[in-house]
């Protein structure tokens, strides 16, 4: 297992969670334990992203990115990942992001979509609101790690 | 003709087949490169298009870049809004690029119909100029004011103002800045050119071309109150526009500028309405020269100089990328001696 990512997770969940309870803790939102609970627990977040690998590989925009990728891999690593940042008691223990995209020329737009369709997987299995923001809200902060082709003006 | 189907058939497989060859080689040309035209951006990130033309709200240009490209993409929009208020009516048009999600280059054309407002204005012109005894409207000239004709405004009048903008984003990313504070910062200037006619501006003692300048900071919270996604805007305009250049630019006291806030809020509902507010500070300048004629102007210079902050509150809807719609009620305060100008904006957007 990959301490370092796995502490690294932690560290912006904890980040997460305290900016959010200093920022907005006032207005009531939930923490990330509820939100695993809103995800539908280990089976709900296996069932999203069973769609959301779907998504993607009907995705002409991204799909290629994943010709060769060992698809059970891909999604084992993915439900224990989203199941740790939800605050669930999983553990991923792939490599970190910059490691696990490392050559693979993603661009910005690659990423958008792959969010777009994580958005759209947690919509088909009704993820309310605030979970899905939660956890977009973990996941958007990896795109310097994971986004490595440039553009003319940086 | 019988002769050329068999070669027609030939021809259309012979293209089906480098189309299917060719498709998995685009592909992988694609590897690292997004489509140059794609709109490779998350929903709602382009804004809705400001009055000026600016990618932003309703009135204040945000620190955003227009379209849906992203750092390897250009992206376009055009935008049409219409503003109804109590005495006046405003129609704004226009068109953007945005250049690799960090230059954004604008024109915006603002028509600003007086209707039969112009009738009052000169009404009140001439009642000062008269001295309080003005005789039967339309008999008269105005010329005490340097303007002419026996009505100046009458009860079609326009003032127009073109705008062209350029907007540069420095750092910061809306969406993927989300474990720490620092927002997306861009800074702007605008070119503005004002079709005021050069005895009204004379009279006003104001010019009709000026450029005016703006630092904006938007922060975008994906998890925010509510666990909704949740926006601020925080804008440093440094401008010397009345009623940002609808009313030309500087006045009796010189072209001085002025350092004014603005600021705005949204919070997204869903990934497809937003609801909110916005702010904007407007500087006041002495408009029209003691020494413009008979009779007592300071008052009636007065009346036009008064400016009010601008506020709205708004609701944007994007469907889908290439298109929104927003609806606001707008309170522009006091505009050309007309008191309480409030009322209903309507703005479409399209992005390409």
């Amino acid at each position: 297992m990959n301490s370092k990512l796995s502490a690294s997770l932690r560290k912006s969940a904890i980040i997460g969670v305290s900016v959010g309870a200093l920022t907005f803790g006032a207005w009531g939102t939930a923490n990330a334990s509820d939100y695993y609970q809103q995800f539908g627990g280990k089976a709900g977040i296996t069932a999203l992203i069973n769609t959301f690998v779907g998504n993607v590989a009907n995705d002409p925009h991204i799909n290629y990115y994943f010709a060769h990728a060992n698809i059970p891999a891909l999604k084992f690593a993915l439900v224990n990942q989203v199941c740790m940042a939800v605050g669930g008691p999983c553990k991923y223990t792939g490599p970190n992001m910059t490691d696990a995209h490392r050559g693979m020329q993603i661009t910005t737009a690659a990423f958008n979509y792959l969010s777009q369709d994580m958005i759209n997987a947690m919509d088909a299995h009704r993820i309310p609101i605030g979970a899905q923001n939660y956890l977009l809200s973990l996941l958007a902060p990896m795109e310097p790690q994971i986004v490595t082709a440039t553009g003319p003006l940086g | 003709m019988k002769n050329s189907s068999p070669y027609r058939k030939r021809i259309v497989a012979c293209i089906a087949g480098m189309v299917l060859v060719a498709s998995p080689l685009l592909a992988s040309a694609a590897i690292g490169q997004a489509n140059l035209f794609g709109m490779g951006r998350l929903l709602g990130t382009g804004a809705v298009t400001a009055v000026d033309g600016a990618a932003g709200g309703g009135i204040n240009p945000w620190a955003v870049i227009s379209g849906y490209g992203t750092n390897q993409q250009i992206g376009a929009t055009a935008f049409y809004s219409h503003v109804l208020l109590n005495n006046y009516n405003m129609d704004a048009y226009g068109a953007s690029v945005g250049l690799f999600n960090r230059i954004e280059l604008s024109f915006a054309r603002q028509s600003f119909s007086l209707g039969n407002t112009g009738a009052t204005l000169d009404h009140r012109i001439l009642d000062v100029a008269t001295g309080g005894n003005p005789p039967a409207y339309g008999t008269h000239t105005s010329t005490a004011l340097g303007l002419s004709g026996p009505t100046f405004f009458g009860t079609n009048y326009q003032l127009n103002q073109d705008i062209v903008g350029l907007k540069v984003r420095l750092f910061g990313n809306i969406i993927y800045d989300q474990n720490w504070w620092e927002p997306q910062v861009s800074v702007g200037v605008d070119y503005h050119h004002s079709e005021m006619p050069k005895n009204l501006a004379e009279t006003l003692h104001v010019t009709r071309n000026a450029m005016s300048y703006y630092l904006s900071a938007t922060k975008v919270w994906l998890h925010g109150i509510f666990g909704l996604t949740t926006l601020a805007d925080v804008n440093i305009q440094v401008t010397n526009a009345n009623q940002q250049g609808l009313l030309g630019f500087g006045g009796v006291n010189g072209m001085g500028y002025k350092v004014l806030p603005a600021a705005a809020v949204g919070v997204f509902l869903n990934r497809h309405v937003v609801l909110g507010g916005e702010y904007r500070a407007m500087p006041q300048n002495q408009l029209i020269a003691p020494s413009s004629g008979a009779g007592n102007f300071s008052t009636l210079g007065n009346a036009v100089s008064k400016t009010s902050a601008w506020k709205d509150v708004y609701v944007a809807w994007f469907p889908y990328k290439q298109l929104s719609l927003t609806a606001a009620y707008v309170n522009l305060g006091t505009i050309a001696t007309e008191k309480s100008q409030s009322g209903l904006y309507l703005s479409l957007t399209t992005s390409f």
